[in-house]
């Protein structure tokens, strides 16, 4: 880059080409005054240890193994089925179809922490579905085009609704769900899938363990000071290190061929929000967190912990690697 | 007060989209973004009316910090930037703009968020600390961090670099 004027040409154009949006304006009004004010907060607090949120939306995305990955346009998911596990979740009640447009589960929500996972699949544009909750749009998001992935490998994929308003649901209360493409469109060929999924024990999911083939993880990946590959046939399931950061941000990569759930800190501080653990599945995952988050600042030593509990009785294997962009992996 | 509201909302709606999905490299979590940034001006329309553009903004930053610390978030693939049309640039131009979008991501996310406010939403450097939250001297390391990134990243053209110098 040269001048300011291509920076801001740059900005200028990338954003320019905006999809359509719903009326923001009344939804914003609609949501003070439809008496949705209570937040229930002890719920909240009780219930996001793990997931993205309350309710978390998840748009899941398997690959197959050894596949190249293809433009957003061409991947379209090969499925839209929900697996009865997942991230420590079981899959309480679901539907499908290929055109939504109402009402489509109703259930009662459950005392235990829960997770509303929805996937779609389409053949050219990229399908848009819209969430709402007793009526009112919890959110929306992409399919394909939010797709997650590194080439060549089986990867399981999450994106969708990361909403700060967390949504006031109370046990035992009967919520219903609708699902619908955004903006009243339609997809020729589009499906789509929704689910409640309800936390159950670690023990229950580790009797049930993982559908899915264990994906190796790439040695050539996790190498150098700051790296390991953990095992669980090992006793040993923590990794320290010390690193010195030269940038604000700390980094870390994984990979996992199972899924199950990691503790990362930092000079003894937690480093991921107000979580204690994550709850990951089967996929390459990049965190990158601010210095600040754990007080500590560019040319600081800092000693980072990782703590490993896979949810399967399986062999399993953790790559985790941590740097700066300074020092990315691979430069050493 | 509804009218007003409303008038706000329609006039700002298209730069505030598109501010949001620089932020977030992500139309879908863009439209998220907007819909609870406007939620929560609404919420407070009757004590921010004077001020709006700069709560509108302090808003969204202030949303956007909170969901990146709460979200782990997944490799993304490279190819995910969706081709431009109709934006009445060239062929090369488009694919320097996409380049440079792709450098701009590459930031650290305050210097990101720094280069948005500052370039694309035009915020002074007062401004754009207020939106952030920070002082004016952390906007303009941010920036100046950004900028050198930039003109030295070595996957975008420089040609020409001895005859232009950044304004």
């Amino acid at each position: 880059m040269n001048t300011l004027t291509e920076l801001k040409d740059a900005l200028d154009d990338v954003s320019r080409q905006r999809p359509p949006l719903p009326n923001v304006a009344a939804i914003a009004q609609e949501r003070r005054g439809g008496g949705r004010q209570v937040r229930v907060l002890a719920l909240v607090v009780s219930t996001v240890v793990g997931v993205a949120g309350l309710l978390g939306v998840v748009v899941m995305l398997e690959l197959s193994p050894g596949k190249e990955p293809a433009s957003p346009i061409d991947s379209a998911p090969p499925t839209t089925e929900l697996p009865t596990y997942q991230h420590g979740y079981k899959l309480m009640k679901s539907a499908s179809g290929t055109d939504p447009s109402g009402e489509v589960l109703t259930f009662v929500v459950p005392q235990e922490p829960m997770l509303l996972a929805r996937t779609c699949a389409g053949p050219a544009i990229a399908p848009r579905q819209e969430t709402l909750i007793d009526r009112e749009i919890f959110g929306s998001g992409t399919c394909d085009t939010t797709a997650k992935y590194d080439a060549g490998l089986v990867g399981l994929s999450f994106a969708g609704l990361q909403s700060s308003e967390y949504w006031p649901l109370t046990p035992g209360e009967s919520v219903t769900v609708t699902q619908q493409w955004a903006n009243g469109q339609s997809y020729e060929g589009s499906r789509w899938a929704i689910g409640i999924y309800v936390k159950v024990p670690v023990s229950e999911y580790e009797f049930q363990g993982s559908p899915e083939e264990i994906a190796a993880v790439p040695a050539d990946r996790f190498t150098g000071a700051c790296a390991t590959i953990l095992q669980s046939s090992s006793s040993n399931r923590t990794f320290s290190c010390q690193l010195t950061l030269r940038a604000d941000q700390l980094q870390w990569f994984t990979w996992s061929s199972a899924p199950g759930k990691l503790r990362i800190t930092a000079n003894g501080q937690e480093t991921v929000g107000p979580r204690t653990w994550w709850d990951y599945g089967r996929a390459p995952e990049h965190v990158e967190v601010d210095l600040r988050d754990f007080d500590a600042k560019p040319g600081d030593a800092v000693t980072v912990t990782a703590e490993w509990t896979p949810y399967t009785n399986d062999e399993s294997e953790l790559g985790i690697v941590f740097y700066d962009e300074t020092n990315p992996p691979g430069s050493r | 007060m509804q009218q007003d509201f409303e008038s706000f909302v329609a006039a700002r709606t298209p730069r505030l989209h598109r501010t949001a999905f620089l932020l977030t490299n992500d139309w879908a979590l863009a439209e998220d973004l907007l819909q609870v940034t406007i939620t929560k001006v609404w919420q407070r329309w009757n004590h921010i009316e004077n001020d709006a553009d700069g709560y509108v903004y302090r808003t969204m930053v202030n949303t956007y910090n909170t969901w990146w610390r709460r979200k782990w978030r997944g490799e993304i693939s490279t190819e995910a930037l969706p081709e431009p049309k109709g934006t009445g640039t060239s062929e090369p131009d488009a694919a320097k703009s996409l380049d440079l979008w792709a450098a701009v991501n590459r930031l650290p996310r305050r210097q990101r968020i720094a280069i948005v406010l500052r370039y694309f939403v035009d915020l002074s450097e007062r401004q754009t600390a207020d939106a952030m939250g920070c002082s004016v001297g952390t906007v303009k390391s941010a920036t100046n961090k950004a900028l050198v990134k930039l003109r030295v990243d070595p996957n975008l053209s420089h040609e020409d670099a001895a005859h232009r110098s950044m304004s």
